[in-house]
């Protein structure tokens, strides 16, 4: 619609041409990763080795039903790895976006003492360049006893960081005067917010929660060194792959690549218009 | 703009401001504070005969090492002045370009926009694995490769010296897209639609109205972006544990460190102290480069 009133130069026409051949290159080199990846679940483990890059000869879907017993990482199959990465994901997802929702809600909408502090604080945590802190958070998390367990959620209870100042942004820009008529009403602070003002910033929340929950899902550094008894799918497919040096199952591997992407894309194509819309960050005053 | 509550607070709301942050400031506390205060401390100890001893032993083998081309840490830093280019002035400006072209709706820009995001919902365990067969030797790249430059024998891009560190780079470029085109086509869909029309009449090319009109109007985010990217400078890294593992001279200063406790080596404090200097060396750099990105953002309003 924008722009009908001035036609495109030829330059710009030529320009608009180039890119778009180099979408479709991209956009090809992406399809051919993911054909790859579901052709080769669909073979025999002999046949990807001799012709890798071949059809397979038999589509052999069975390969996903098996996977869910072959692909075991010490005493964890598949089943056990779903169950890992759900309460993972889901967890840390809830948690970590909760968090950054009630604190940037009070810290833009209450005047308390502390509050300012607590706004340079998220500036700060943004922009302090730490290199090296991951042997001191080993070395606590193991002291605490939070490693192979679900309590090892807690780490994530943070609230600072990028979606604490994507929602600050947010929660600034809306009005308050839905809260004074629910006040005049007789609402308390946390019925507002839960009734009130909670709704209002849903679209921003449910992208921050998405984007949470991809980044967890694929999340296999903290998985690795945290949880190493409670293996995700991104942590056992990895160690499944690392095995295989001894033991070669590679459709077993593939198929289970390709059955743990599901649920993240089914999540990703149910809400990609929230996402795409609702995750703007502006400046970072302060 | 901004309406805060201006009575003073009763008790009950003290409550609840109070129940809506302590979770979160005592996370802080203990993961970021405490966490940080001990790495200093952990920076500044070593192990001898079974006890952790005052030392600035740390620092000193890290400033002879650094500096010595033989060294892990050498070339580590290296590696990872390379992934900071790439981010700056590869990554950062593509996805710029990428997100104008997104913005004027490019045909089919709807589906485009989707398949740069793709590679930031997959799993980089999942990715890796496809990447490395793909360019592996039975691969269609190694092949063409082969023939283009006539070799005896197909390269193996990641294992091997010579490719090994860019064919991560190349890895890097091809998943690096997603994030930041999210939140530069957010920025740039804010635009109003009045202004980029009116400057179109007045006859401005796509050249200008990306330079004059787009770009100015999207610096927030943009400087946003770059001054992440600069917090970055030393932990950018691609995904070196599962392609490498650090062989064929691929190390990174971050995944250094995460090999440093993963490999229960046990080089906790050493690690640390390398993190600490890391940090001094970037922090001044990362407040330079806000301010300066301050003093340019300040110039426009709408």
């Amino acid at each position: 619609m924008k722009n009908k009133i001035v036609k495109k130069t030829i330059q710009e026409k030529v320009v608009f041409a180039i890119a778009f051949i180099i979408f479709v290159l991209y956009a090809f080199t992406i399809f051919y990763a993911f054909a790859f990846l579901i052709i080769s679940a669909l073979k025999t483990n002999e046949e990807f080795v001799l012709h890798m890059f071949e059809l397979p000869k038999q589509w052999l879907f069975g390969n996903f039903v098996s996977a869910f017993e072959k692909l075991q990482v010490r005493r964890t199959n598949m089943w056990g790895m779903l169950v890992n990465s759900a309460w993972y994901t889901i967890g840390g997802t809830l948690l970590s976006v909760g968090c950054a929702t009630t604190l940037s809600y009070v810290v833009s909408k209450y005047s308390f003492w502390g509050k300012n502090l607590i706004y340079a604080i998220s500036i700060v945590v943004l922009v302090l360049p730490i290199v090296g802190s991951l042997p001191a958070t080993y070395k606590l998390v193991m002291g605490l006893g939070l490693d192979n367990s679900p309590f090892y959620l807690i780490v994530f209870t943070s609230g600072f960081g990028f979606n604490f100042i994507v929602l600050y942004g947010f929660f600034q820009n809306l009005s308050w005067s839905y809260a004074e008529a629910a006040y005049i009403d007789g609402a308390t602070d946390f019925q507002t917010f839960i009734k009130v003002m909670l709704p209002q910033a849903m679209p921003a929340i449910v992208s921050l929660l998405i984007l949470a929950a991809i980044g967890l899902w694929s999340d296999y550094e903290k998985p690795l060194l945290f949880l190493s008894n409670l293996p995700t799918l991104s942590v056992g497919l990895y160690e499944f792959n690392i095995d295989m040096q001894y033991n070669a199952d590679y459709p077993t591997l593939f198929a289970g690549l390709f059955i743990s992407v599901i649920p993240i894309l089914a999540v990703f194509i149910l809400f990609q218009e929230t996402i795409m819309s609702n995750t703007v960050a502006g400046g970072l005053k302060g | 703009m901004l309406k805060v509550v201006k009575k003073k607070n009763s008790l009950r709301r003290k409550l609840f401001i109070l129940g809506m942050i302590t979770v979160p400031l005592l996370n802080f506390l203990i993961f970021y504070v405490y966490v940080n205060f001990n790495s200093v401390i952990m920076a500044f100890q070593i192990l001898q005969d079974g006890e952790m001893v005052w030392s600035l032993k740390n620092f000193s083998l890290f400033f002879e090492q650094v500096f010595d081309t033989e060294t892990v840490l050498f070339g580590a830093f290296g590696n990872t002045m390379k992934f900071f280019a790439v981010q700056l002035f590869v990554l950062l400006p593509a996805t710029t370009l990428i997100g104008y072209f997104i913005y004027k709706k490019i045909a089919g820009y709807k589906f485009f926009r989707i398949m740069f995001f793709v590679p930031t919902i997959l799993s980089t365990v999942l990715l890796t694995i496809l990447y490395a067969n793909i360019i592996g030797i039975k691969g269609p790249i190694a092949k063409f490769y082969q023939m283009l430059f006539s070799m005896p024998t197909v390269p193996e891009f990641l294992a091997d010296k010579r490719y090994a560190l860019n064919a991560i780079i190349c890895y890097v470029i091809w998943t690096g897209f997603g994030t930041n085109l999210i939140l530069l086509s957010g920025a740039m869909n804010r635009i109003p639609n009045e202004v980029i029309e009116a400057a179109r009449l007045d006859g401005i090319g796509a050249f200008k109205e990306l330079t004059r009109i787009i770009l100015p109007m999207v610096w927030p985010t943009v400087t946003t972006l770059l001054v992440f990217t600069f917090v970055g400078i030393f932990t950018t890294s691609g995904p070196i544990l599962l392609f490498t593992k650090g062989d064929w001279d691929t190390y990174t200063i971050s995944y250094w460190i995460f090999e440093q406790v993963y490999s229960s080596s046990g080089r906790y404090e050493y690690a640390s102290a390398v993190g600490l200097v890391f940090t001094l060396v970037a922090l001044p750099i990362v407040l330079g480069v806000k301010k300066l990105m301050e003093r340019w953002q300040d110039s426009v309003e709408y």
